[in-house]
């Protein structure tokens, strides 16, 4: 029976400028730790073969240190691995998949589908229909020849190729890269391997895209698995199990402050994200200064904690209290200061709770200072 | 506050110890004339509260020289109902000590109180500079300082503040003018005082220009790298399909057919050109044998021409015949005039030279005659001369020899006289006969002898008698007269002369002679001044000149005599002469005229003469006929050759061979191209696959999301320092304007003070201060002005009256006030300084005034007694 791990969407190369700069490059990094773990589970689950469909590269032009450790991430699986051109890393003239065979970085083992055509994997029991992006975009379904390609009766017809099912992925239609939602049926494949949609997704029981191994956006859309594809024999019904083999969740939150429990219950949240996260949220609402200070600290806290967090509080409005003010020691004019910007700051102005929010710092020094000079 | 005594001990001036006590509250006038003491007290007080105990730099405190001192001062003064009392000791076991009500305070700790009670600072290091002083630094003016208002204004800023804000109450605030300075401190992290960004906030704006032009530069090489990879595919795409179609091949094709047809049109146009070359030949046989047939036919023409030729010259040659006769005529008339000149010029001349030779002659006799009759009296003279010579010659007595001899003698004859006056006298009168001689001469007789020198007479008989003429003088007057008579004979001798008679016979002789020679030679001179020898040698000459001059003549024909001069012949013959040549000249041009007419004759005849013989001839007429049918045949040969040409020209033209050379060229030429482009193509391929491999290691994708990753960091961070700069530049907007409010609100109470001082000095005037409480603005009888554009003398009373109104504000506000005046006032006149007095004694009633002068006069009338330092510091030493 054989069994195949079907994967996409590597991405490799792919920076983030949202980030800081370590923070980015750990995540960069986890791009290659996830070729690895596919190796892992491909040795582990037994796998005849590996399917990339598409999109191995973030871009054409990466560096050859990139392609290097690409293809050496890869040396866990001794198996055939199926790598398949996809927009970003396109079977051009000159492309990553020609530097990388003057590199000499493919290993025999890897097999480069660079052309239309059918790769027979006798041993394996299965013929391989490679439908290659040979330009950056594409208007026509480069799988339409599969419905013209004979393989032999006795492998199974597995279709790779990486683009949109049309009319299935409502965002995706009239894009580029199509697929036809019915090739499966055309081309009398038993799967047809997608890529391109980085989350996990059955389109019909022969039919799936894999998703991205490794998250890298904020979309909430199940990404970070491979899939092992198990198929009894030619015409039977395949099984796909969804292996995880995500190292960061993405997470994005938008929460809303208006009274004090919300902050307790932002907080008990926070608390609770696992380390390995990338966090982003964005806070709206108001909060005393209080309260501000103590969101200040637990927010440095799990910044410390977290692989990455980010906090737009721009939407946060400050609402000092009267012991607010009394706690600052902003006496005479300095309190109507502080009156006089939370009156600005409720008319929206950022620039007032920005200014709020530093003479609040300023005063609150002082006061710390004072108390140490007592 | 008020100071009730002050002691200093080594200290400058001040070596032993010296106090200053039992000060009044209200005004204490210390008066000393300068170097008396009173800045050194001044400055004491200063030092005290100013300089750090501990300080290492108070050497300028010791009393001069003296480098083991250990300045002290002590101060015992009261505030707000506690009693104080300071000591303080620099360099030497340096201390500090303060006694507040019994409570005992040391060094720092004294020090801070006194800094905190005063309202001062203390210098971090080194001594105390204005920035430092604080509220004393308001009010405690020095020497000549008393005119600048704002610096300690502003110096005393902070204290001034604190001070103040308890009269306002809550409104002020304990720490705003601390956190304006930090956010102001905070805000010009950021940005310029004019508020255009800097420092960290600038960079990263420049940053983010600078990453952005990196990463359009990045994403321009990315679209180049990825047009080129384009262009690859298309350059390879056609590279596959000219690899398969070959399309030069038909080009090639196309221009070998071109080039067949030229080759055989090329054929053609050979043979039309050597066929050309031939009717050419024919054409220039035909025009040379017809040019010839031309020729012939003007032989004629010249036989007539030649004819007509000798005509001419014979017609010449007989004229000039004709004219040959005439002109030897004309020469021989011109050659019989020129020998007639000729020879009247040779007997013009040789009359003229007789005539000449004769005269001369009869000259020459004229004067010889008067030459030989000068000759002959001459001749005369010369023997008188002679004569008259030989007398001088025996007569050679010259005029002062003789007078010598004659002097010689006038002595002589006195020497004799002398001589015979004192001689001894021998009177003898001898019988007859008797004789007797006198050294030897007999006398006899009677006489008289003279005895000059001794004298022997004999006596016959008898013996003899020696008479010696007595005494000396007679002795010297005889050798005298011998010496003269010696002297005489010798000039007598010498001339060879008896006597001196002779001499002056010969002498007279002599002159007389002299004169005639004189006159002799006088007329000698007349006749012949050259000489008579000249003279002769003239005469003679002449007469050999006249001789030869007679033989001339005699030898010479006697000319004819001739009327016309040589001069007036000469010309005559000059004009035969010139016309003579005319004629010869005229008749030589003639003959080469008339043989050259000769010759030309004789030339023409014979020309006519050859070419009538060569026409006549008989093979001059069978050629002619020969030539016209030459001619003919030519003419066909020409005319068949050309209709032949045109033939073929037409031929070839139908074929339009430019039209297929043209062909030839475009097939090449394309089949040319394409190949090229082929090759081109191929090599663009592989320089394009090589630029790609080079560009493609460089990994530009990589670097582009590298230089975005850094630009979105860099503008985050630029964003995020604008929103701190816009936050920070709201919150100084609104702190400062808030603490202006505030000092608006102090500014009111001041202005009070100031008012009250300021309505003593100026009734009508008004000071205004800003918002720093700094004096600003000065009216006066509705003239308006700054404070600093006020005089000297202005100024002082004017900072004088705001001190004292800080310190009543001071003093409401329950602060401590002392007020010290070192020489205050110098530049105010006396018309101001009495308003000022009234304003000191009326700050006096609320504040303790220390007024250190060196003019007692001028403060006089202040109400207090003065306190003179120079006796005070003489009391101190008594006791």
């Amino acid at each position: 029976m054989p069994r195949i791990l079907h994967t996409a969407d590597w991405q490799i190369g792919r920076q983030y400028s949202r980030f800081a700069a370590e923070d980015a490059a750990v995540l960069s990094e986890a791009r290659f730790a996830a070729i690895e773990r596919i190796a892992e589970l491909a040795v582990e689950h037994n796998c005849d073969a590996v399917l990339v469909a598409g999109d191995v590269f973030d871009a054409q032009t990466v560096s050859d240190r990139v392609i290097h450790r690409t293809f050496n991430a890869m040396q866990g699986f001794t198996g055939p691995w199926i790598l398949l051109p996809g927009n970003h890393d396109a079977a051009l003239v000159e492309s990553v998949w020609t530097r990388a065979r003057r590199l000499e970085a493919v290993p025999g083992n890897v097999v480069l589908a660079l052309e239309s055509g059918v790769i027979e994997l006798a041993e394996q029991g299965m013929a391989v229909l490679a439908a290659p992006l040979v330009q950056r975009h594409t208007y026509d379904d480069l799988t339409a020849a599969f419905d013209a390609l004979d393989t032999p009766e006795s492998l199974l017809r597995i279709g790779l190729a990486h683009g949109s099912v049309q009319g299935v992925l409502a965002e995706d239609i009239d894009s580029a890269n199509p697929v036809a939602e019915d090739r499966v049926q055309s081309a009398r494949l038993d799967y047809l391997a997608l890529g391109d949609w980085h989350g996990s997704k059955q389109i019909n029981p022969r039919c799936w895209y894999s998703g991205t191994p490794e998250p890298e956006r904020f979309r909430n859309n199940d990404a970070g698995n491979v899939l092992l594809v198990e198929i009894e024999a030619r015409g039977a019904e395949p099984r796909v199990t969804t292996l995880p083999t995500a190292r960061y969740q993405w997470l994005q939150w938008q929460r809303q402050l208006a009274v004090a429990s919300d902050l307790d219950e932002f907080l008990r949240e926070l608390e609770q994200v696992p380390a390995d996260s990338v966090l982003d949220i964005a806070l709206a609402g108001s909060i005393n200064l209080a309260d501000e200070e103590r969101l200040e600290r637990a927010l440095a806290k799990a910044a410390g904690r977290l692989r990455s967090l980010q906090c737009d509080t721009s939407d946060l409005s400050i609402a000092p209290t009267d012991e607010d003010i009394a706690a600052l020691g902003a006496d005479g004019y300095l309190g109507e200061v502080v009156e006089d910007l939370r009156q600005r700051q409720s008319d929206d102005d950022k620039t007032a709770r920005d200014a709020l929010l530093i003479l609040a710092g300023l005063l609150r020094d002082r006061e710390t200072a004072g108390d140490v000079r007592q | 506050m008020r100071l009730h005594s002050l002691t200093v001990e080594q200290f400058r001036q001040f070596r032993e110890p010296f106090g200053l006590a039992e000060l009044t509250p209200g005004i204490n006038l210390i008066t000393g004339p300068n170097e008396s003491g009173k800045s050194t007290l001044v400055q004491a007080i200063r030092s005290a509260f100013f300089e750090r105990y501990s300080s290492s730099k108070m050497e300028h405190l010791q009393p001069w020289g003296d480098s083991s001192a250990a300045p002290s001062v002590t101060l015992v003064f009261e505030t707000d109902g506690q009693q104080w009392q300071l000591d303080k000791r620099y360099l030497k076991k340096k201390r500090c000590d303060l006694l507040v009500d019994g409570s005992q305070y040391s060094n720092e700790e004294a020090e801070d109180k006194l800094a905190q009670l005063l309202g001062f600072q203390y210098a971090g290091r080194g001594a105390s500079k204005a920035e430092h002083w604080g509220i004393p630094g308001l009010l405690w003016v020095e020497q000549g300082a008393g005119q600048t208002i704002e610096e300690p204004v502003s110096h005393a800023g902070d204290h001034l503040q604190s001070a103040l804000n308890s009269l306002l109450g809550e409104v002020a605030s304990s720490g705003g003018d601390d956190v304006i300075r930090t956010v102001e401190k905070q805000r010009e992290e950021l940005l310029t005082k004019a508020g255009k960004p800097r420092a960290e906030y600038e960079a990263v704006i420049q940053r983010s220009a600078d990453l952005r032009a990196d990463l359009e530069e990045t994403e321009q090489r990315i679209r180049n790298y990825q047009a080129a990879v384009d262009r690859l595919a298309e350059l390879q795409e056609a590279h596959r399909a000219a690899e398969r179609d070959r399309p030069w091949e038909e080009q090639k094709k196309q221009a070998r057919a071109a080039q067949q047809q030229l080759a055989s049109i090329e054929a053609w146009q050979r043979e039309l050109d050597q066929s050309r070359r031939l009717l050419e030949q024919q054409e220039a046989l035909l025009k040379g044998r017809q040019q010839q047939q031309a020729d012939d036919a003007k032989q004629a023409e010249k036989l007539a021409e030649r004819e007509k030729a000798k005509q001419e010259a014979r017609d010449e040659l007989e004229k000039l015949q004709a004219g040959n006769q005439q002109l030897t005529e004309t020469i021989d008339e011109a050659r019989a005039t020129y020998d007639i000149a000729r020879r009247t010029l040779d007997r013009a001349r040789a009359f003229e030279h007789y005539s000449t030779l004769k005269a001369r002659h009869a000259e020459l006799g004229e004067s010889l005659r008067a030459q030989e009759e000068a000759l002959a009296k001459a001749n005369k003279l010369k023997s008188e001369l002679a004569s008259a010579r030989a007398i001088v010659r025996a007569n050679p007595i010259e005029k002062a020899q003789l007078d010598a001899m004659l002097a010689t003698k006038r002595q002589l004859s006195d020497a004799h006289i002398r001589l015979e006056a004192i001689a001894t006298r021998l009177h003898y009168d001898l019988q007859e006969g008797a004789t007797l001689s006198l050294d030897g001469s007999p006398l006899q007789g009677q006489g008289e002898a003279l005895l000059t020198e001794a004298g022997t007479i004999e006596l016959p008989a008898i013996g003899t008698l020696r008479i010696v003429p007595g005494g000396t003088d007679i002795n010297e007057l005889q050798r005298e007269k011998e010496n003269l008579e010696a002297e005489l004979s010798r000039q007598l001798a010498e001339l060879e002369l008896e006597s001196v008679e002779a001499a002056q016979r010969g002498h007279a002789e002599r002159e007389k002679a002299e004169g005639d020679i004189r006159r002799i030679e006088d007329q000698l001179s007349a006749h012949a001044p050259k000489g008579v020898d000249a003279l002769g040698e003239a005469v003679s000459s002449a007469r050999e000149e006249r001789d030869r001059l007679a033989a001339q003549l005699q030898e010479l024909p006697q000319p004819e005599a001739v009327d016309i001069a040589p001069a007036e012949a000469q010309d005559a013959l000059d004009v035969a002469q010139k016309a003579l040549g005319e004629a010869e000249q005229l008749q030589t041009e003639h003959r080469v005229a008339l043989s050259t007419a000769q010759e030309r004759h004789r030339t023409a005849e014979q020309e006519w003469a050859a070419l009538r013989d060569e026409i006549q001839s008989e093979g001059f007429q069978q050629r002619q006929a020969k030539l016209a049918a030459e001619i003919d045949e030519t003419r066909q040969a020409v005319e068949k050759l050309t209709a032949e040409n045109a033939e073929k020209q037409a031929q070839i033209d139908a074929a339009q061979p430019e039209l297929l050379q043209q062909d030839l060229e475009r097939f090449s030429r394309s089949a040319e191209i394409l190949e090229r482009e082929h090759r081109e193509r191929e090599l663009d391929i592989k320089g394009l696959q090589s630029t790609l491999q080079s560009q493609g290691a460089e990994g530009l994708e990589e670097k582009r999301d590298a230089l975005a990753a850094e630009l979105a960091h860099a503008e985050r961070r630029c964003e995020e320092l604008q929103r701190r700069a816009e936050a920070l530049d709201l919150l100084l907007e609104l702190l400062q304007e808030r603490r202006q409010e505030l000092t608006r609100r102090l500014q009111a109470p001041l202005q009070k003070h100031l008012d009250r001082y300021l309505g003593i000095l100026f009734p009508d005037a008004r000071l205004d201060i800003n918002e720093q409480l700094i004096p600003q603005h000065f009216s006066r009888n509705g003239e308006y002005g700054e404070f600093d554009d006020l005089s000297h003398g202005a100024r002082e009373q004017l900072g004088l009256i705001s001190r004292l109104a800080y310190a009543d504000l001071l003093q409401e506000a329950g602060r401590p006030t002392l007020i010290i005046l070192d020489d205050t006032l110098v530049h105010s006149d006396r018309k101001r300084l009495e308003p000022m007095k009234r304003v000191l004694f009326d700050a006096a009633q609320r504040h303790q005034i220390l007024l250190f002068t060196c003019h007692p006069e001028s403060w006089q009338d202040l109400g207090v007694e003065p306190r003179e330092l120079t006796a005070m510091k003489q009391e101190a030493l008594r006791q």
